[in-house]
């Protein structure tokens, strides 16, 4: 093999997974790291990169900064300006956590549970002004498992794709052609930060909706980023549910059937879901909190 | 690796957040909360695992610990230390 010559990076982002990849090119014996680009430069996390151009994002954008062989994002919340993007002709890669198109924007971890999907994938592709919407160059699928909660998720996506974005580095490094498939954007999905706000629980939707809403904003023992399913009680009071049970049993949506043991047995239309995990005012809410918190109403129906 | 050795390793983690906020890693107990007390939030609590994981060769996988405990300094060293003896 030749030798491959020398790449440099522009590398934006922030977050453990940014530095990992950083630190990685920083070790690549033929890149070098030309500016480092983040929100929140903390001396002890960027002590390893004492040597390169460390900037400000903003400063970045505002000054329409430095180019090089290739800009990388990882994990970057922020809009890359068009300006910037058009600086790197087009050689700018951006780290996704879902599958495109299908799954581009906010929060799609969390959707990937509340669609029942049982696979999922990580992306790298090409940035264009459109969010999400540039040629891809890689994808990395894995099982979305049962019991994964919104948080196990978002973790295990994270994890995955940095792998997946240190073999594509790996690749331009070693001169190998990268994949340059377009997307069928008939196909695409945009999810927004505010379609994921909504968490009245999906009572008309059937028991497996139910419990994957539920599960997908569980991200205990921290906040969900987007909604936080729960119900309200007579009073106004909110009782937080993280987890739901199928049922083989016929109800009407959102009515208490039946206060088992570990939770109330809630119907879903053809079937029902037993809430098996709850939460209100810190505390877990049992069969019987249920019972003296529904006493006056047995029957209560949710609101959905 | 033992509870002592992990609660090192997350104060090294927390690093120059701990100094920020006036705080010495060293003088804290074991019941401080990192996110209450406002040291990281939700996002730095996903990072610090993260970089938990890297330092230590391990997968935390949260379902299995006890998450009454887990935001507490003491807590957190606690549940990575009975993970890193798997």
């Amino acid at each position: 093999m030749n030798n491959p010559s020398n790449v440099d990076f522009v590398i934006i982002g922030e977050g453990n997974h940014f530095l990992a990849i950083s630190r990685w090119l920083l070790k690549a014996p033929n890149a070098t790291i030309k500016t480092l680009v983040s929100p929140d430069f903390d001396s002890h996390d960027f002590k390893d990169f004492e040597d390169c151009e460390q900037v400000d994002i903003r400063s970045y954008f505002n000054s329409m900064g430095t180019s090089a062989d290739w800009l990388v994002a990882v994990n970057c919340a922020a809009l890359i300006p068009e300006e910037i993007l058009r600086g790197f002709n087009g050689r700018a890669l951006n780290l996704h956590n879902g599958p495109l198109p299908q799954y581009a924007g906010r929060h799609v971890t969390q959707w990937a549970i509340r669609n029942g999907e049982t696979e999922f994938a990580s992306t790298i592709h090409y940035m264009l002004p459109n969010v999400d919407a540039g040629n891809i160059v890689a994808e990395r699928r894995y099982p979305v498992k049962p019991t994964d909660t919104g948080l196990a998720l978002f973790r295990r996506s994270f994890r995955i794709g940095r792998e997946l974005m240190i073999d594509v580095l790996r690749h331009i490094l070693t001169d190998q052609p990268l994949e340059d498939r377009p997307q069928d954007l008939s196909r695409r999905h945009n999810y927004r930060h505010r379609d994921a706000l909504d968490a009245r629980v999906p009572w008309t939707k059937g028991a497996r909706a139910v419990a994957d809403f539920l599960r997908a904003s569980d991200y205990r023992p921290l906040e969900s980023p987007s909604y936080a399913a729960q119900v309200r009680l007579l009073d106004g009071r909110g009782v937080r549910l993280y987890r739901a049970i199928p049922l083989n049993r016929a109800g009407a949506p959102g009515q208490v059937l039946e206060i088992a043991n570990e939770g109330p047995i809630v119907g879903c239309g053809k079937d029902a879901v037993m809430l098996s995990e709850s939460q209100m005012e810190n505390r877990g809410v049992d069969g019987a909190r249920w019972r003296l918190l529904l006493k006056d109403n047995p029957n209560f129906v949710f609101d959905g | 690796m033992n509870t002592t050795n992990v609660r090192s390793v997350i104060i090294d983690c927390l690093g120059s957040k701990l100094a920020n906020a006036g705080l010495q890693g060293e003088a804290l107990t074991d019941d401080f909360d990192l996110l209450e007390q406002g040291v990281i939030d939700s996002f730095g609590f996903i990072d610090l695992l993260a970089n938990l994981e890297d330092r230590l060769s391990i997968e935390i996988e949260l379902e299995k610990l006890d998450d009454s405990v887990f935001t507490t300094l003491g807590g957190l060293a606690q549940q990575v230390s009975l993970l890193s003896d798997r």
